[in-house]
């Protein structure tokens, strides 16, 4: 099917592209183009600027073909949710006897771009149990699967909860086979609905990606990672944990079945949520008899970004960490509910779609050591500095130095997790909830065992500077890691890091240019010093709809004992916060910037210690959404669960990918 | 279609698709079972054990296996009761439930399906207005930056116009503008996400070729010039096919869906006693 979607198109295409003149300008002045090699049959992007573009969107989206989805009444389909990011209205859950829905949502505005993310484990038996005339549409695992609900989730996540995963085997047969044939057909309209919405004209409105979420909980851990396609030559199947339960399988795999399996195949592995993982995610695992340093450039390769942010919260830091030496971080605090010592208790409870979820206690959160822990994934269990993306960074610098490859060279990006079907819809007062039955306002600020309810959050968008807005162009970015993440607004960071740059390159109109001329931009390397003493670095960002407050510098290092620290720079904007904002109408006091830009030269400098720097940005206070939507409402309108407590303010943010330093051997 | 979709609202004609696919879902959930026996199979005793052990992350203690398990048995005997007394046929939660599932599945049957070519050509004669492109602006800007007072941002672009008119270079006037200084084929969406609407508005209204400004967004002033601008146009049937195809199959999704319930509806005697709903 899509090879003669793809021949139509090459007709097509070359015709456009034989007509795209350009733009020239009246006085003669041609603006520069950064030509693309394209892999794919499709016009050149008339956006195209050499000093590259912000474009925002959302790599992390589940609709109805996802079970967890599916269970909780959604209905949307991958073609739908890229309807919702160019602008469309859709349907939210729940629908009514006649199959209409009450509520239906918009996003505040459309996308740049979005992959879809059904989770690969259960494509066919999600399929099979929502087909009458399917054979195993019976079996007690559908059965129990259709009563709806968590625990309808769980009657397929139970067979990811081990190292020794498989698909439910009532379903599918003790060889999985019965539900591989099924997920062909889904498979195959994930690719077809990403063609379907991908703009190949000379607008390049927007595009889309092919992709799957791998999705292990093993000892009850997140361990998730997001699996985007380069453009439309994908693997015949998607490798899931059920295949591939460790990390290092799935990258054997997709290096067997797409970089040599299937010419024009290229892949990233994007891992999100370490935060729930108990140390199982961002850790370094490497099986006996194998070379450690081959794993880690492979590893380097496949997953040069992680999710920094999303609906489950957020992965940067935890304020104070045993092991990680530096100052306490309040910022850290912003959407994390977990701490150290904290002891989470599930209370039995009723949720809002009729189910009874059992009272537990977990002991109280401990440091992992070197160890890992479990049950992550309720949020409970211990914390392992590899949790933190801050300290996943670090061991990958220790990682560097005993094999000479550093495998936890991450990039950041944010993106949702949406299982509503609604990727970059994180507006704060009009988020309408992470699964179906946080439709209701009562139902998202009410119980929950995982962080989604009160503890969720509207999510987060993945930020990337390309030169223009193709698969390619966008793809490249992410694989030099010139990309950032947000908790939702579109704020633009500029990041770059050099040993030249004059003090007073802030904020002058050719700054990115000398910027790329002069040094690198976020996501690299340094270059060799040249005799210079310390790093400068040029920090920027502009605001989105909420004025700024500061920039930070994060930098990371490992000293001569091997001990890891980290410390936080102010580096722009008001370091003391006086910005506010009123509870009761949401209106902003204080002074904001609309810009901020600084130069920062690294006063602690030592060319002997390996290190990171990332930009974080930080905006002036606003209202969290879980007060947002209930301050909206007239008093006597708001639920009962308006009463809780969660902050009532935050401080959106974005982060750009680090830049790294190597001492020169 | 309007006579058919107040036919399927009306509540009687529900109840009897509901009935049917309860009676099927009977058959199915039971098919030669003694009513009077409950039978706990090891397959089943299995399945909630990994129940609990996902919930709680450790295995049933014997007694809280005794438990569920009696538990699955009360809840199993409670079922057929409930069976037994037809509170399926009343219980409106059941109802809904059951009928929203039918309605899901006829919907994911439709998902995928490929048009003749004669079908396209019609679709696109009827919504040709859906694939109009929207008009395009290629821009140069010089950026003054407000933040350290509009005055003076404002007096910096009107010195810098003249400049600007004469041929200086725009990359060496004005400040840092973030999101670019050259920005091509951007629609009026686009151009909002990074100037805001207002601006964004004013600048589809600017004529092409001279420097113009100052003009005011959210950051400060901007000196402009509209280098390109390619009007609203329509896109040829080859041009827009792909997009058509996707259109195509999304409102074949919503016709089969309805279609399907209306076949299932044809094939039932129907009676509604108010005849004046049936004009």
């Amino acid at each position: 099917m899509r090879k003669i979607t793809l021949s139509l198109w090459a007709s097509g295409m070359l015709a456009l592209t034989a007509c795209d003149n350009n733009s020239t300008s009246p006085s003669g002045e041609v603006a520069d183009s950064a030509p693309i090699q394209y892999t794919e049959q499709r016009a050149a992007c008339a956006d195209n600027n050499p000093n590259r573009n912000a474009y925002f969107g959302d790599l992390h989206v589940h609709t109805g073909y996802s079970m967890d989805a599916v269970a909780e009444g959604v209905r949307t389909t991958p073609w739908d949710s890229y309807a919702y990011a160019k602008g469309e209205e859709i349907d939210l859950p729940p629908y009514d006897e006649a199959g209409n829905t009450s509520s239906r949502t918009k996003i505040d505005r459309p996308l740049d771009f979005m992959a879809v993310t059904d989770h690969a484990e259960f494509m066919g038996a999600n399929s099979i149990c929502t087909d009458p005339n399917a054979p195993g549409y019976n079996v007690d695992t559908c059965v129990s699967f259709r009563r709806g609900s968590i625990m309808a989730t769980m009657a397929f996540t139970n067979n990811v909860t081990t190292r020794t995963p498989t698909r439910p085997v009532d379903i599918c047969g003790e060889d999985g086979s019965a539900c591989l044939e099924a997920q062909a057909p889904v498979w195959a309209k994930i690719q077809q609905a990403a063609e379907d919405h991908y703009d190949r004209s000379e607008d390049c409105s927007f595009t889309t990606f092919v992709g799957y979420e791998y999705t292990g909980l093993p000892g009850g851990s997140n361990y998730h990672r997001n699996v985007i396609f380069r453009n439309a030559d994908v693997p015949a199947a998607p490798i899931s944990y059920v295949e591939a339960p460790f990390d290092y399988q799935l990258w054997d795999g997709l290096q067997k079945k797409c970089f040599d399996g299937v010419e024009g195949c290229d892949v990233l592995s994007i891992p999100h949520n370490s935060n729930l993982s108990n140390g199982k995610l961002l850790g370094t695992f490497y099986p006996e008899g194998r070379d450690q340093a081959a794993i880690a450039t492979q590893r380097q390769i496949v997953e040069p970004l992680v999710e920094i942010f999303q609906h489950k919260a957020n992965s940067e830091c935890i304020r104070e960490f045993p092991g990680l030496i530096g100052a306490p971080d309040e910022f850290c605090d912003f959407e994390q509910p977990r701490r150290i010592g904290d002891v989470r208790s599930i209370p039995a409870q009723t949720l809002p779609n009729g189910i009874d979820v059992p009272a537990t206690t977990y002991p109280p959160a401990a440091d992992c050591g070197d160890e890992t822990g479990q049950a992550g994934m309720a949020n409970a269990g211990c914390i392992s500095r590899n949790d933190l993306v801050r300290g996943a960074l670090l061991t990958g610098l220790q990682e560097e130095q005993r094999l000479g490859v550093n495998p936890l060279k991450f990039g950041f990006i944010g993106s949702t997790d949406t299982h509503l079907a609604i990727g970059g819809g994180t507006d704060e007062k009009s988020w309408p909830g992470h699964l179906g039955y946080e439709t209701s306002l009562q139902g998202r600020l009410s119980g929950g065992f995982m962080p989604s309810n009160l503890l969720g959050n509207p999510g987060g968008l993945a930020g990337v500077w390309a030169s223009e807005n193709s698969r390619d162009a966008l793809f490249d970015a992410m694989q030099r890691r010139e990309a950032f993440g947000t908790s939702g607004p579109r704020i633009a960071p500029r990041f770059f890091g050099g040993w030249n740059y004059a003090a007073d390159t802030c904020g002058q109109a050719d700054m990115v240019e000398q910027g790329y001329a002069d040094g690198v931009p976020m996501g690299s390397d340094l270059p060799p010093a040249n005799g210079a003493e310390a790093p400068t670095f040029i920090v920027a960002a502009s605001r989105d709809q909420t004025p700024l407050q500061r920039l930070q510098i994060i930098k990371g290092w490992i000293s001569e004992h091997g001990e890891s620290h980290y410390k936080v720079f102010h580096v722009a904007g008001d370091e003391t916060g006086q910005a506010n904002v009123d509870l009761e109408t949401g209106a902003l006091t204080g002074a904001g910037a609309d810009n901020l830009c600084a130069t920062f030269t690294d006063p602690e400098f030592d060319a002997t210690q390996s290190a990171y720097y990332y930009l974080r940005v930080i905006e002036n206070p606003t209202l969290r959404w879980s007060w947002a939507q209930c301050v909206a409402l007239p008093e006597a309108d708001r639920p009962a669960a308006c009463e809780n407590a969660a902050p009532k303010v935050i401080q959106e943010m974005a982060w750009t990918s680090p830049i790294w330093y190597k001492p020169e051997m | 279609m309007d006579k058919f979709n107040r036919l399927a609202s009306h509540p009687a004609i529900l109840f009897l698709i509901a009935g049917a696919v309860l009676f099927i879902l009977y058959a199915w959930l039971n098919p030669t079972h003694d009513p009077k026996t409950v039978h706990v199979s090891a397959g089943r005793i299995a399945a909630l054990e990994k129940s609990f052990a996902s919930v709680n992350q450790r295995v049933p203690t014997p007694e809280e296996r005794q438990a569920f398990i009696h538990r699955y048995i009360e809840e199993e005997v409670l079922y057929r009761e409930a069976l037994a007394l037809n509170l399926h046929l009343s219980d409106e939660i059941v109802r809904r439930r059951l009928v929203g599932t039918m309605e899901f599945l006829n919907e994911s049957a439709a998902a995928y399906e490929d048009p003749s070519e004669e079908d396209l050509r019609t679709f696109w004669q009827s919504n040709r207005t859906d694939f109009i492109r929207p008009a395009r602006l290629s821009l140069t800007h010089v950026y003054f930056n407000a933040d350290n007072g509009a005055e003076e941002a404002k007096a910096a672009a009107e010195a810098a116009l003249p400049q600007l008119i004469d041929g200086a270079e725009p990359r060496t006037l004005g400040d840092l503008f973030l999101r670019g200084r050259v920005l091509r084929g951007k629609n009026q969406s686009q151009l909002a996400d990074i100037f805001g609407t207002t601006l964004a508005q004013e600048l589809m209204a600017m004529d092409v070729g001279p420097w113009l400004g100052p003009v005011t967004s959210v950051f400060g002033f901007h000196l402009v010039r509209i280098d390109k601008r390619v009007e609203m146009n329509e896109r040829s049937f080859e041009d827009v096919r792909e997009d058509l195809l996707a259109a195509w199959r999304q409102q074949r999704i919503k016709t089969l869906r309805i279609e399907r319930l209306n076949n299932l509806v044809e094939s039932y005697n129907v009676v509604v006693d108010d005849e004046a709903r049936l004009e």
